[in-house]
């Protein structure tokens, strides 16, 4: 959102998420090498950097994954904005585990370690001694593609909904992991633990996933596209809280309308940055803040504070008797609309 | 977020609500009863005294050693035997099991008596429990578990 290119928007927040960060990451792997060290001193070192490197890589996608569902109107909301941060950090301990894993079991060969992966066990039929490795590797290349095109440079060209589907493919190579772990490792280890914890991770993503998903649904209305084109009864005036959003969805129109003080805007539901749902923000310092990564536009015009150029939808409100009506039909990006006083 | 995407992201979850427990619960049973975790023979035992059998190549040198002992119950003499492995270049394939096979059935590892893994270049010893006397002939089966092939058989 910078008005001059900026590689990274370094900022006091950002500063200590990555700090707080790097710490927990340096602290998980001082315990995991002690406990390996102590408990079982008869790995090597390459084993010890495979295990804990993919071990951690997996605790970081399952913290990626639960924040997304909590971070609505939560305290967990923070962790949402520099995500990515985490994102990158995961891929490249996921790629320490698989290049390691490439070396130690298909680089001393006299093949290719690629096709050595590949072809070196070829029970793709059958669950027992499947070559779970392969799974791994493909959910390597997609947290690459994910890590490589985190940065706004790429969201700005691709366009946020391809960018948006692109990194989707998360949940695809979460899938892909779950697989290559219970493939392999657990096939192993005579401990229970490792599966338990697995299934206890995966039950807590699916189910905040599916409570998340149908709650947003249910959150924003649909209005039938037979009512486009004219004004269409949100709500009762007495149903807004201050500073917070009711949103509507009239046909393929994703409508926000916000309450601040005892007056009433409605703008575009939709974030310029990367489709975050505005509504779901709130009102600060006179501003709409998106809930994903704080973007901020005034309600009144839809327009960013300057010195920033983003710019979304407005729409027409009307009250009649205590009822709020919306006109569906967007007026230009940036256009003034007179808030609705009452 | 756009109408759009929240509803693929609900049907996505949905789906992998079905899937991902089913593949969870699918691999979990396909977990081996029994996992036997092989010992490295690289915590150096001490060399039995006498060379019974060897077998050298450029990459190995494989000693059967025997020692004879008194026993303590009927004082009669008995023989233990250890089977001494000297890697002298690196082994490169990725997993290097020692088996022990009295026939010299090569495509199966089926029957065979693991001893345990060898890792980098230096001297192994496993030691041969439960045999009161040296076959004939032995089949020493280096074998890489993890692509599933019979790397060399020694006969001893």
């Amino acid at each position: 959102m910078g008005v001059t290119y900026q590689a990274i928007g370094w900022n006091r927040q950002k500063k200590i998420y990555d700090r707080t960060m790097l710490a927990l990451v340096g602290l998980y792997l001082a315990c995991f090498i002690t406990m390996n060290v102590l408990f079982r001193p008869e790995i090597t070192p390459e084993t010890l950097i495979i295990r804990a490197a993919g071990s951690l890589a997996l605790v970081i996608l399952h913290i990626i994954l639960i924040i997304g569902p909590l971070a609505n109107d939560s305290p967990v909301l923070p962790l949402l904005y520099n995500r990515r941060h985490l994102g990158v950090t995961m891929f490249l301990f996921a790629a320490i585990h698989g290049i390691f894993s490439l070396i130690q079991f298909h680089a001393l060969g006299s093949v290719n370690p690629i096709v050595s992966l590949f072809t070196s066990n070829t029970h793709y039929g059958q669950l027992a001694n499947f070559p779970f490795q392969t799974l791994g590797f493909f959910a390597l290349i997609i947290l690459f593609l994910m890590a490589a095109t985190s940065h706004d440079f790429w969201l700005n060209n691709l366009s946020p909904k391809v960018w948006k589907s692109l990194h989707m493919m998360v949940y695809l190579a979460y899938g892909l992991i779950i697989m290559h772990v219970m493939l392999g490792v657990v096939q192993a280890e005579n401990s229970v633990w490792l599966p338990m914890l697995m299934g206890f991770g995966m039950m807590i993503i699916i189910g905040l996933h599916l409570a998340a998903g149908s709650r947003e649904m249910r959150k924003t209305p649909n209005v039938s596209n037979e009512r486009r084109s004219q004004y269409v009864e949100v709500c009762e005036l007495s149903e807004f809280e201050d500073g917070k959003a009711k949103m509507i969805l009239v046909g393929k129109e994703n409508i926000a309308i916000f309450r601040y003080g005892n007056k009433l805007s409605a703008v575009s539901n939709i974030c310029k940055h990367q489709n975050g749902p505005l509504g779901e923000g709130r009102i600060v310092n006179g501003c709409i803040v998106c809930p994903w990564h704080g973007y901020e536009y005034k309600p009144e015009d839809g327009t960013s504070p300057p010195p920033f150029k983003e710019k979304i939808s407005t729409y027409e409100l009307r009250l009649e008797g205590n009822v709020v009506w919306v006109d569906s039909n967007p007026r230009p990006e940036g256009t003034y609309v007179e808030p609705l006083q009452f | 977020m756009t109408p759009v995407l929240r509803k693929r992201h609900l049907r996505i979850w949905v789906i992998l609500a079905f899937l991902l427990p089913m593949g969870f619960i699918s691999a979990f049973f396909e977990k081996p009863d029994k996992i036997i975790v092989a010992e490295s023979g690289n915590d150096l035992a001490p060399a039995l005294r006498d060379i019974l059998r060897e077998s050298e190549d450029d990459q190995l040198k494989v000693n059967v050693r025997s020692e004879s002992f008194v026993s303590e119950i009927d004082s009669t003499e008995l023989s233990r035997y250890q089977l001494e492995i000297i890697i002298k270049e690196p082994l490169t394939a990725p997993s290097n099991q020692v088996y022990l096979s009295l026939d010299e059935t090569k495509q199966s590892i089926e029957g065979k008596l693991l001893l345990g893994n060898l890792g980098p270049r230096g001297i192994y010893r496993f030691d041969l429990k439960n045999m009161p006397e040296v076959p004939e002939k032995l089949y020493l089966i280096l074998y890489d578990g993890i692509k599933n092939q019979t790397l060399k058989t020694i006969v001893l």
